[in-house]
């Protein structure tokens, strides 16, 4: 899984590893983690 | 570059955090990363509506404390309504609030919320009464996103200036802070 997000008005691409999500898929759904925004990528407010 | 993670009540925190803390927080070399934590799922969407259990935010805290440990430049704190927090929240249950004098219940609750999370790189921080609080640190910005807002706006001057602080502002079915903004400012 890659997520992409702008900073300083370029595209940056980060690997997410299991390691890191291990802990959060306990008890989130990947949809979940995205609209909370542990991912990132997503449209700020 | 230091990193502040700022778990979020709902979306209005995460702008603030993005639209006015994060340009000052970059001139100081530290950027700036929300978490949602409102929990409430609505058809699978989580959405605003308090922040439920305690245990839940107390789970996506230590997540995400969890995820950067040994990194000494990473900090963490919360844009959290001292208004309305749950039951098991604590020190909720064995302290009481003055409604003269909010701030040292308000005190008590951080640092016991601190004492829990139990890592010296989070900062506990709960917002006196509700974030809407903060909008009365410059009334005049209101004329940024509304039109003919000026009576509006001596109107809140008027509030502040009753007050010996903007966070005393009061917590009331009808003059909560948000409640006295709409009032005069109605959408």
């Amino acid at each position: 899984m890659i997520v992409a997000e702008e900073k300083e008005h370029a595209s940056h691409y980060r690997r997410v590893t299991a390691e890191e999500l291990q802990e959060w898929l306990q008890q989130y759904s990947l949809g979940e983690l995205w609209q909370k925004n542990v991912l990132g990528g997503g449209p700020m407010p | 570059m230091k990193e502040l993670y700022v778990f979020c009540e709902g979306p209005t925190e995460q702008g603030f955090c993005k639209q006015v803390l994060e340009a000052h927080l970059l001139q100081l070399h530290c950027c700036i990363r929300t978490i949602k934590i409102a929990h409430s799922r609505r058809h699978g969407i989580i959405d605003r509506g308090g922040i439920g259990k305690y245990e839940t935010l107390r789970f996506d805290i230590q997540s995400t404390i969890k995820s950067r440990k040994r990194h000494p430049g990473v900090f963490f704190t919360a844009m959290i309504d001292l208004y309305g927090l749950p039951g098991d929240f604590p020190g909720k249950s064995n302290h009481v609030r003055n409604p003269q004098n909010p701030r040292p219940f308000c005190e008590a609750l951080e640092q016991a919320f601190a004492d829990d999370i139990g890592d010296a790189r989070f900062m506990p921080h709960l917002q006196l009464h509700e974030f809407e609080t903060l909008l009365y640190a410059d009334p005049d910005a209101f004329s940024v996103s509304f039109d003919d807002c000026d009576q509006a706006i001596a109107g809140l001057k008027i509030i502040v200036a009753e007050f010996p602080d903007v966070e005393r502002i009061n917590d009331g079915q009808t003059t909560a802070p948000s409640k006295r903004i709409i009032g005069l400012l109605p959408a």
